[in-house]
């Protein structure tokens, strides 16, 4: 009569063993898997396109796309994107524009009151895109707003970083918003604004803004984020504006010609 | 004194190298099985967007089912014949929760039930992976989370904002309440958080960056001899090269070319009229729709002649018709029944902040006998603002317009002052403001 084979304490001890050790090491496999969750992870202090690079490899319906963003802009303040290396002629607000997501965008911003001859440059960096009905994208773009104020805090040598996020409508102040204007709630120093935000609905964006002033890196290009390729787009979703020019506007002295001979 | 030692069967090893194994990979398995938590570390206030995004699909799974029949529980009344509007002598029972009628062109957003591709032509339009983002919309209508109650005293209980009831009472003395359809609106707002730092903390922030940490001066100044001269010669040379900027200005050049390109090409295309049916013609792109119109006429006429469905003793059919696609709703009634129709709809399905939206709620008899104290109550989402003086109704009716103040948003009251006879109806139409 054929017995069935026992298990003896050497051959136990090895197979607990063996089973601890990779139920210790599994989870932690797993917990690197893509999450379905869409909240970014990260903080602000990490550098600048960390959080988008992120969120392009857990979503496969953000790369690629040109997400509409709409500069709104004080009367006098123009805003100048860059573009091979080089920032373009600069344009009065609303401007819009496809800006992929997980890019940082430099820009240039001039013309602010009172302070003539001064620039900021402010940097974009998407973290989401939005999924408006068809045909209607160019129509709901992500509002950034720069306001004066802001501007002129950035020139006293303050560095903002403002996370853009959409409202939960379920969560939304019961209360109309001024059309040039977004509600903005101010968190301390210490406190993550982009923790803040995931709090009252989905970040969409960040907006950096401070004092720096571009370096001598045209090899590097790290100043401008190697100037990421970004659409532009008019009103109403067509071919790409002219006010975009490829090449700046170079300001020209004129001579006139005097009417007659200066002496006679 | 010995010891003896066995030695233990080496097919018994065998079996238990093989049990070992076993153990091992289905540990492994049930180990793989769990999923780590996905929620924000700093969780300040309750109910994450996530969750209630899985609620609003899970209602809007369960509204996807087919057309249920709608019976009405019949547990007659012989003291209430007649129905008339006399608060507190009105033999009020105990509300019965009608299961709203599934509306197929209301559960999903338009993006999701037609087949055009959005903006740009050529952009992928995958769907988000954990459903349709429902934090971009605005849904007005239905019944969620908590089921309305009206109590004997005609409070209504448990009416969260965005929805929108009828409440009527029939022959029987029996209380009925019936939800609207839910209508999505897309409206995005957007808000932000900033956060100032000072001098101090800019540098901090740059420090930890560490962009600049492998450049150090040091390490430049212990190489400083004969050989440095060469190696700065080098690094000019690299910057002649400039590789990495003359494939950046290619790739975009290339994407720019082939959207203007697409435009003003010509391609090859077949006539479907004349005398050349068969034949391949150059054809600008410009031409092209005028082709395809031709092309598609005959299967337009193949769509007009599908039949409509009829069947014995299932009435009525309504049509729910707006932007969007509309929906076949049947109801099975029993003989003697009051059934009351309600269908929201608004006149755009897609506002910007600041915009006018009108509000329709269309409501009639279905069923066969009357209906009396009929009552539309519609609590706005936060987000919308009723117009003052804007409402408007097709019968007469008591209206009254009460805000929130826990809420900030308003709740609407219709009370038709008349019965519904059978096969009557109405409609009451109001404005609101998107904040």
């Amino acid at each position: 009569m054929h017995s069935p084979p026992q298990l003896s304490r050497q051959t136990i001890f090895p197979a607990a063993l063996a089973i601890l050790v990779l139920a210790t090491f599994s989870v932690p496999l797993v917990a690197q898997l893509p999450s379905p969750s869409r909240a970014p992870r990260g903080n602000t202090w990490l550098p600048p396109g960390e959080i988008g690079q992120r969120q392009l490899m857990r979503s496969p319906t953000l790369p690629a796309y040109f997400q509409p963003v709409e500069f709104q802009l004080p009367d006098s303040v123009r805003i100048a994107p860059a573009m091979d290396g080089r920032f373009l002629a600069p344009q009065a607000g609303p401007v819009k524009a496809g800006l992929l997501i997980g890019s940082v965008y430099r820009f240039r911003v001039t013309g602010i009151p009172n302070h003539i001859g001064e620039e900021v440059y402010p940097s974009v960096e998407l973290l989401d895109r939005l999924y408006p009905p068809p045909g209607r994208a160019t129509d709901f773009p992500i509002p950034i707003t720069l306001s004066v104020s802001e501007l002129e805090k950035a020139l006293a040598g303050r560095f903002i970083t403002r996370v853009i996020y959409l409202e939960d409508p379920r969560k939304a102040f019961p209360a109309a918003q001024h059309p040039t204007r977004q509600l903005t709630y101010d968190v301390p120093s210490h406190t993550d604004p982009l923790d803040f935000a995931q709090q009252l609905g989905r970040p969409v964006a960040i907006l950096r803004l401070g004092s720096r002033m571009p370096g001598r890196d045209r090899v590097s290009g790290r100043f401008l984020f190697a100037t990421p390729p970004w659409q532009p787009l008019s009103s109403n979703n067509e071919a790409p504006a002219d006010a975009v020019q490829r090449q700046p506007a170079i300001p020209r002295i004129r001579i006139a010609r005097p009417a007659g001979p200066p002496f006679r | 004194m010995t010891r003896s030692i066995t030695i233990s069967n080496p097919t018994s090893w065998r079996i238990d190298a093989w049990r070992l194994f076993w153990i091992c990979g289905i540990s492994l398995l049930l180990s793989a099985c769990r999923t780590p938590l996905q929620r924000s570390q700093h969780q300040l206030i309750p109910g994450p967007a996530a969750d209630q995004q899985a609620a609003v699909q899970a209602r809007i799974s369960d509204q996807d089912r087919a057309p249920a029949v709608v019976s009405i529980q019949s547990d007659p009344l012989p003291e209430a014949a007649t129905v008339t509007r006399t608060e507190g002598q009105v033999p009020v029972r105990q509300a019965v929760y009608q299961q709203p009628p599934a509306v197929r062109s209301s559960t999903l957003p338009p993006i999701h039930q037609t087949g055009r591709i959005p903006y740009p032509d050529a952009w992928p339009t995958n769907r988000p992976p954990s459903g349709w983002p429902a934090d971009e919309y605005l849904l007005q209508g239905g019944d969620r989370e908590q089921h309305v109650n009206v109590g004997r005293d005609w409070s209504v209980d448990n009416l969260d904002s965005e929805d929108a009831v009828v409440h009527y009472h029939t022959l029987e003395g029996e209380l009925v309440i019936q939800p609207t359809n839910r209508i999505p609106i897309y409206a995005p707002r957007f808000g932000s958080v900033r956060r100032m730092d000072g001098m101090i903390q800019l540098k901090a922030q740059e420090k930890l960056a560490g962009y600049d940490r492998p450049t150090g001066l040091i390490q430049s100044d212990r190489t400083t001899g004969t050989h440095d001269l060469l190696q700065q010669e080098q690094l000019q040379h690299n910057l002649v090269a400039r590789s990495t900027t003359t494939f950046r200005e290619q790739t975009q050049s290339l994407g720019l070319n082939n959207r203007h390109g697409a435009l003003e090409d010509s391609g090859r295309a077949k006539l479907s009229e004349g005398v050349g049916r068969d034949a391949w013609v150059e054809a600008l792109n410009s031409e092209k729709p005028r082709l395809g119109a031709s092309i598609d006429r005959p299967q337009t006429g193949l769509i007009k002649q599908q039949p409509q469905l009829t069947q014995d003793r299932i009435t009525p059919a309504q049509k729910a018709a707006s932007r969007g696609p509309g929906s076949l709703e049947t109801y099975q009634l029993r003989d003697g029944k009051s059934l009351l129709e309600i269908t929201k709809s608004s006149t755009t399905g897609a506002v910007q902040p600041g915009d006018t939206i009108t509000f329709t709620i269309r409501f009639k008899n279905v069923g066969t006998l009357a209906v009396g104290n009929v009552t539309i109550v519609d609590h706005l989402t936060s987000r919308l603002e009723y117009v003052e003086q804007s409402q408007q109704s097709s019968m007469a009716s008591d209206f009254f317009a009460i805000t929130s103040s826990q809420e900030g948003s308003t709740i609407l009251r219709w009370e038709i002052n008349e019965p519904l006879e059978v096969g009557e109806g109405g409609e009451v139409t109001f404005e609101c403001l998107v904040r």
